[in-house]
């Protein structure tokens, strides 16, 4: 049985909601009937057959967007389960409130990824854009599980108000990388911005290199070999196995915590 | 039957349900990884008085570990999940939190939870931290030579207690070498333990005792100087008895280990002075696995 796949027909003129697309919501439905669909497009609303060509079979776990751009929004927003493969670029919002399941992307994501977070997988082979596994708009903390993978770089604020979760980036993040963390974990491969770990309460920030700039609220808390380190990176190393090579040589690491102006219980570990 | 000249009584090994799980623990080097399991392994030869049965499985390298350490796989027993909860809370709480550089983790996937770093974290005083990757939990509890690294629960599995097989010698020295060879066999096989000092029972039991207090007493009828007072079941060559008792997570691992066992033992033959193999039962009626000697060495 070949995965339900859908083919952007022509790029579109505004943004696309593309809430509900997604595989556990479209699996119950006919074939014509997912045709029928209507998504909003700025005031008005529009049939998904006339947007997209669709092939495959209803029915099962998986589906698939082929040629994606930036004016699709809310990719895979509030998945619970499946498999969802998107090709090309995706705009703001990319497996916002995802529950379960796993989101694949093949591209590059706007602002908003993962935000609000509370199970399953997001992996995007390119860079992301800014809010990366924060609060969806009126919630109080930001994702609260799962797991987000970005293959290259991440924008300002990964992380904000994230309360559990993990977050990877193969590449560089942006300033305030972790800013207002309430707990979970992120690692960085790449380089960090400014403002890392701003105001965080709880939490881990783990760099491969050493931050360009650590505020003075962060207290430098010593070097140790802990067993959590070779935990985490052995788990992260399981989940791309391009990160391998990068981590293998990870050892003892540098240990600051903070924000001292907030509950100063976060930790940044420098493990390069 | 005889193997070796050694002959294999027709008898079964009786043996009962338990509740069973797996830890993993790691340390700095296998010498302390070994330090916390010993500890976390004493005083657990019999549910009779110990709570639990417990002993090493097997020796980790770095590369079979979660945290890349050289580690120890731990295999505990009790007769209920309940037990073998407050076993594991007593036991890793004192023997492997204490334990210089440890961490623990579950050794076993699937079965319902029993709580781990899930209670004793408390110890943490609030400065605790837990971490989350993928389906599992973990608990990072400040200790004063760094971290105590611990999954947030294990998992309990359906086991099986008190496999044993029974050798027979001419005296001490005898069966004790084959009983020696014995365990240094089965501790090849997955899945078992050997509760026992070294692996191996000198005092085997029956149910009961003319004393009311007692559960358990002395297996009179298998001990060499009672022969002549009560109604033996030794023959006059024999001079010791040493039984080795087995609790495994499968009835097969208890299978494999009593034929490697039996077999490893027999080896000394008859004429170094290993005259036969038995077993210990209860008639069959009091627990629902048999284990066969003759069929299973076939």
């Amino acid at each position: 049985m070949s995965a339900l796949s859908l083919r952007l027909a022509a790029a579109p003129d505004f943004d696309l909601d593309m809430s509900g697309l997604t595989p556990d919501a479209l699996k119950a439905q006919r074939l014509g009937d997912i045709k029928r669909l209507r998504l909003r497009q700025g005031t008005r609303s529009v049939p998904l057959g006339d947007l997209f060509e669709i092939d495959g079979t209803a029915g099962g776990d998986e589906l698939e967007i082929h040629g994606a751009t930036p004016r699709l929004q809310r990719v895979g927003a509030g998945m619970g389960a499946g498999v969802l493969r998107v090709q090309g670029h995706c705009g703001h919002w990319l497996g916002a409130d995802l529950r379960g399941g796993t989101l694949q992307l093949k591209g590059n994501a706007g602002d908003g990824v993962a935000a609000g977070m509370r199970g399953g997988l997001i992996d995007v082979s390119g860079s992301i854009g800014d809010f990366a596994g924060s609060a969806v708009p009126g919630a109080v903390s930001g994702m609260k599980g799962g797991t987000l993978l970005v293959g290259r770089h991440a924008g300002a604020r990964v992380g904000d108000r994230m309360r559990r979760g993990l977050i990877v980036i193969g590449g560089d993040a942006g300033p305030y990388c972790g800013s207002q963390m309430i707990a979970g974990s992120i690692v960085v491969l790449g380089a960090t911005g400014s403002g890392i770990g701003s105001g965080m309460r709880r939490g881990t920030i783990a760099l491969l290199s050493a931050p360009a700039d650590l505020g003075s609220n962060f207290v430098a808390n010593g070097r140790y070999d802990l067993a959590f380190t070779q935990l985490l990176v052995r788990h992260v190393a399981g989940l791309k196995s391009t990160w391998r090579a990068r981590l293998a040589r990870v050892g003892a690491v540098e240990r600051w915590v903070g924000d001292a102006g907030a509950a100063g219980l976060g930790e940044i570990l420098v493990m390069g | 039957m005889k193997i070796n000249g050694v002959f294999i009584e027709d008898t079964f090994a009786e043996a009962f349900p338990m509740k069973a799980t797996r830890l993993i623990i790691t340390a700095y080097d296998s010498t302390w990884a070994n330090h916390a399991a010993n500890a976390l392994t004493g005083f657990a030869t019999s549910v009779i008085a110990c709570g639990c049965e417990a002993g090493i499985e097997r020796q980790l390298k770095p590369s079979e570990t979660p945290d890349g350490r050289p580690g120890v796989s731990v295999l505990l027993f009790a007769m209920s999940n309940k037990e073998l909860t407050k076993q594991l809370q007593n036991r890793v709480g004192q023997c492997v939190l204490t334990s210089p550089t440890s961490a623990c983790f579950a050794g076993i996937a699937d079965g319902d939870p029993l709580p781990l770093g899930k209670t004793l974290r408390f110890f943490g005083d609030g400065y605790q931290i837990a971490k989350k990757l993928g389906r599992k939990r973990y608990w990072r509890v400040p200790v004063m030579d760094g971290e105590f690294l611990c999954e947030d629960v294990t998992r309990v599995t359906k086991a099986v207690g008190g496999g044993n097989f029974l050798i027979l010698a001419e005296n001490q020295a005898q069966a004790l070498a084959a009983s020696e060879r014995a365990i240094t066999a089965m501790r090849k096989v997955p899945d078992v333990i050997m509760p026992f000092p070294g692996g191996v029972v000198r005092s085997g039991s029956k149910v009961g005792s003319k004393y009311k207090t007692l559960p358990a007493s002395t297996n009179h009828r298998y001990c060499p100087t009672l022969r002549g007072v009560v109604d033996s079941a030794l023959s006059d060559k024999v001079g010791a008895v040493l039984e080795i008792v087995i609790d495994g997570l499968t009835s097969a691992a208890i299978d494999e280990a009593t034929r490697v066992g039996i077999r490893a033992a027999c080896t000394l033959g008859a004429k170094r002075g290993i005259l036969a193999i038995s077993a210990g039962n209860y008639g069959g009626n009091l627990g629902p696995f048999h284990f066969k000697l003759r069929q299973i060495l076939k």
